[in-house]
């Protein structure tokens, strides 16, 4: 099955085949992920409010910051799924801002615990076996490598196929279309802009989960008040950049 | 970043200076059996933060330009 070519507003057959199905199979990939990212996060919730010790008023910060970056994870991915099998090309995009932002952190901690794995291996843990060891890292590496780098690697991989962007540009030009038989292509947002938002965004979100108790500036580590005003400062700036990247205002 | 950097040159010993910022002596210890691992997290943040660089001056390329944004009358109309 081929598709009409709504890019170029040409009505003729596309070169590109329809990856409806895979977007589909994909879309509910992602739906089920951000099913498990929600259950995350209410276990969390659940945990923080066990633990919590009697005397306490509110659960710990840092838990709750977990939870509900858990619980954004979960809507992005339940809205990427849903957009996905409706071959929005806004879920395209968003799907491959997540999954360059996903497989740069997930090659960034498989670096890291490539480097911490010997260390930790070399070290006795009581009376558990060395073999049961190597084992246990060997697996949390199997882990990282496929959920951190290959998962992210496929869906980078399909949704930046030029078949993948033609068929929701083709599905957003049939939606769009106008009366005079003309068609919009879905212009949005470019997607490097959409990865570069994002990140700001996820840096507001790494800020405020953070402990605000002390931060080094210029060498300088602040405490208390002047800590959190610090790092409140730089949120509200990291979101100030993302909410320009997001209306494509260049500022400076 | 430069702060970042301005912070490393005036406190060269990262466990120190995690020390002094409050976090647990458990946390640290990781840090302190793994020599090769600190010099691997610099390593990794220099490639994050030059990448992000990179990435940066390429992004801006796709912030439309002021004529873009705020299109004037062409002269002569």
């Amino acid at each position: 099955m081929t598709i009409m070519d709504s890019t170029l507003g040409v009505a003729g057959p596309s070169p590109y085949k329809s990856r409806r199905d895979w977007l589909n199979a994909f879309g509910v990939i992602e739906i089920l992920m951000g099913g498990a990212f929600l259950l995350f996060a209410i276990v969390i919730l659940w945990a923080a409010g066990a633990t919590m010790p009697s005397n306490a008023i509110s659960p710990p910060a840092r838990m709750v910051g977990t939870a509900l970056l858990y619980g954004l994870l979960a809507a992005v991915f339940v809205a990427g799924g849903i957009g996905s099998m409706l071959c929005k090309n806004w879920a395209r995009i968003v799907m491959l801002a997540v999954s360059s932002l996903w497989l740069g952190f997930g090659l960034m901690v498989a670096l890291i615990l490539a480097f911490i794995v010997p260390a930790i291996t070399q070290q006795r843990h009581g009376n558990f076996p060395a073999e049961g060891q190597h084992a246990m890292m060997v697996i949390i590496f199997t882990l990282v490598a496929a959920l951190g780098v290959l998962l992210p690697a496929i869906f980078l991989f399909f949704y930046s196929r030029k078949s993948v962007r033609a068929t929701c540009l083709a599905q957003d030009a049939a939606q769009f279309s106008t009366p005079e038989g003309g068609g919009i292509a879905a212009s949005g947002l470019p997607v490097p802009l959409v990865i570069l938002g994002v990140w700001q965004a996820l840096g507001v979100l790494s800020l405020l989960t953070s402990s605000m108790r002390a931060d080094p500036v210029f060498g300088v580590v602040l405490r208390g008040m002047a800590a959190f005003l610090v790092v409140l400062a730089r949120a509200v700036l990291d979101g100030y950049a993302a909410w320009a990247i997001f209306r494509q205002q260049l500022i400076g | 970043m430069i702060s970042g950097v301005v912070t490393y040159f005036r406190h060269p010993d990262l466990v120190q200076l995690g020390r002094e910022m409050g976090y647990s002596a458990q946390r640290l210890r990781i840090f302190e059996q793994s020599p090769h691992l600190l010099p691997a997290l610099w390593v990794a943040v220099i490639v994050v933060m030059t990448a992000f660089l990179v990435f940066l001056l390429y992004a801006r390329r796709f912030f439309p330009t002021e004529e873009q944004a705020c299109p004037s009358v062409p002269k002569g109309q």
